[in-house]
């Protein structure tokens, strides 16, 4: 393994390189990160207390007041910056994260938010906020052309300063706009709707809060009243992850937010990592009622929550039901291809494996995991039969000759 | 991800001025310091040991997209654990091991989430390789090569990663490994050789890091 240790020497020598060009490209370490680190190590020891000490009722007290929290407006300062590049997915959890344009534009991303920059140009951008809020500053020149999505919504810009903030659990949207114009479209709008200095807008799945009478037309659905827009910059848009305190039945256009209550709780706990409190749920409801009545979505949900509590059996059951229900559907092909990868990396069956794949690649054959699927079909079969694995190494690299599986098929057909 | 770098603050001069007296100490009394509360101690610790932090997190992780947040992440652990640090004398590898903790933790988090990101199209995984290849650094080789060794890695079990990024891309010593990790010599040893067997083994599906391994793997002796 002595070969191993030059390789790694070299790989660590190369990042070394790229650790100094980044450090090279520092300024000094804020005043202020001593005691922005240790206000957050505060409030997760009195978080921390809190959870352990409180009833139930206190803690989903205390978990949507952080969720408020972390939606509101921060003033602090960034304490790390990115340059934009496209196909960045920029993560803040602790603390703000600045992310820098070439034309001198900003998004400061908030803690406890997501945004993936999609698209980045000269004077443009596409991104896109996965959760949380954004506050984005957008020098305005001729051919800036600026556009920040937030599930189906799309807020296109010039040149503005404004914030976004989306709760994708809720599908709760808010845009608030400090200086020029925005035109925000998608979601629960119908037509694309400007909104101006000072005034916001809030639209949640169920409910819509609004902030400038013109919008109302613009809104699918149910009638919508005015709201108050915000004062300021540092005041919160209307809480995204908690009904607006404005919305008042008359104003509430209900929407069907989930067809089963239950069933969206164990989803929302599988989504959230709580994979055992999920399959308990779903037990305790009847794991076998779900894999008839659940949507196809929802099972692969609840084939993730059993494949990560140890319970394989149960993620092959409600991939399996998805592959009965939705026949030919997206979803019935991705169970094809999660079947294969169990078979072969949990049950070393790779005859099963190579037919999960197939029948992958039958049902999709362009589709989004086709070449990973074929790679791995291949892989199955050199475990089985290389005269069969050899015809299948040629038709990959037919297919995909510069693929991830390339180097392993040539080596499959030998010199 | 490629051009991280720390940013001054834009906070009121009052608080700057308060913020400035600089704290000069050994670890012992940085530590002191960090249990009283004193800022100036946490920025000094912070500046202190943010190298060496961001240094072993890239071993494990590469230049991940979320990089700067385990950073952060493992300056929030350190802090909040400062009572269970016995010697600060050991202050280096109490710090590291909280790195190599909060990596891991990042990790499992992506793993657990592997199967909603094919069903709605993202990979974590292909960020962190496009953080290779959008680096106009290094040659097309270099990437193709970091790109392939990072693939591997990914493939890993997350304890036998570890355990192979400390040993082989940081250089620690077996015993230094067990340290950071938490475990026993022998439980290294276990872990480290079917991390090797595999990344060997996989090492021919990405004929740029072969091609390395055959060059600079011949320089070790």
């Amino acid at each position: 393994m002595s070969r191993l240790a030059g390789l790694g020497r070299h790989i660590a020598e190369l990042q070394d390189r790229k650790l100094g060009e980044i450090q090279r490209h520092s300024t000094a370490v804020p005043e202020s990160i001593g005691e922005q680190l240790l206000s957050k190590s505060r409030q997760r020891r009195r978080r921390r207390r809190l959870v352990v000490g409180a009833s139930l009722a206190v803690v989903l007290a205390v978990g949507s007041l952080t969720a408020v929290n972390r939606l509101m407006p921060h003033d602090q300062a960034t304490v790390a910056a990115v340059h934009a590049e496209a196909g960045q997915r920029v993560t803040a959890s602790l603390l703000d994260i600045s992310v820098s344009f070439e034309d001198g534009s900003a998004a400061v991303l908030s803690s406890g938010s997501v945004l993936r920059t999609e698209m980045v140009g000269p004077a443009s951008a596409s991104l896109r906020l996965e959760r949380g809020q954004v506050r984005v500053h957008v020098i305005h020149a001729p051919t800036t052309q600026y556009a920040v999505h937030a599930g189906p919504y799309t807020v296109a810009v010039t040149g503005t300063r404004f914030r976004v903030n989306w709760g994708p659990d809720k599908g709760a949207f808010a845009v608030g706009v400090d200086e020029g114009s925005v035109r925000v479209s998608g979601g629960l709008l119908t037509e694309p709707v400007d909104i101006l200095p000072g005034q916001s807008i809030s639209l949640e799945q169920g409910r819509e809060s609004l902030g400038h009478a013109a919008l109302a037309g613009a809104l699918a659905g149910a009638p919508a009243a005015m709201a108050p827009a915000p004062a300021s910059e540092n005041e919160p848009l209307a809480p995204t992850e908690s009904p607006p305190a404005s919305a008042e039945p008359a104003t509430t256009a209900h929407r069907p937010v989930a067809r089963h209550v239950a069933a969206t709780t164990w989803r929302q706990q599988a989504e959230a990592g709580h994979y055992r409190e999920a399959m308990q749920e779903a037990e305790r409801r009847g794991f076998d009622g779900i894999c008839r009545e659940a949507s196809g979505p929802e099972l692969l949900n609840l084939a993730e929550a059993a494949r990560y509590t140890g319970q394989t059996g149960r993620a092959e059951q409600a991939l399996k039901a998805v592959r009965a229900r939705f026949g030919h559907t997206d979803e019935a092909a991705l169970s094809a291809y999660l079947l294969g990868r169990i078979a072969a990396e949990v049950r070393h069956d790779y005859s099963g494996a190579a037919d999960w794949f197939r029948s992958y690649l039958v049902a999709r054959p362009d589709g989004r995991l086709s070449r990973e699927a074929e790679g791995r079909l291949l892989e199955s079969l050199a475990f089985m039969d290389r005269s069969t694995a050899r015809k299948a190494a040629r038709k990959y690299l037919e297919h995909y000759p510069s693929g991830p599986h390339a180097a392993f098929a040539r080596n499959l057909l030998g010199p | 991800m490629s051009r991280l770098r720390l940013v001054p603050p834009v906070d009121s001069p009052e608080r700057a001025a308060a913020l400035s007296t600089h704290f000069a100490g050994d670890d012992f009394a940085l530590i002191a310091g960090i249990r009283r509360g004193d800022g100036a101690a946490a920025r000094a610790f912070f500046e202190r040991y943010h190298g060496m932090v961001e240094r072993t997190l890239v071993r494990i992780l590469g230049f991940d997209s979320e990089l700067a947040d385990t950073i952060q992440e493992t300056f929030v652990r350190a802090f909040n654990s400062t009572h269970l640090l016995r010697d600060p004398q050991a202050l280096a590898s109490w710090l590291i091991q909280i790195a190599v903790c909060a990596a891991r933790d990042l990790i499992r988090k992506r793993r657990r989430r592997w199967w909603l990101q094919l069903f709605s199209g993202r990979d974590d995984t292909a960020e962190q390789q496009d953080s290779a290849g959008t680096d106009t650094e290094l040659d097309l080789e270099a990437r193709e090569a970091l790109r392939g060794a990072q693939a591997i890695l990914d493939g890993l079990p997350v304890d036998e990663r570890l355990a192979f990024s400390l040993r082989r891309f940081e250089g620690m010593e077996l015993k230094e490994v067990a340290l950071a990790c938490k475990c026993s010599l022998a439980t290294i040893k276990r872990r480290l050789g079917r991390a090797e067997i595999h990344f060997s083994a996989e090492v021919p599906r990405y004929p740029a890091l072969e091609k390395w391994l055959a060059e600079k793997g011949g320089e070790e002796t």
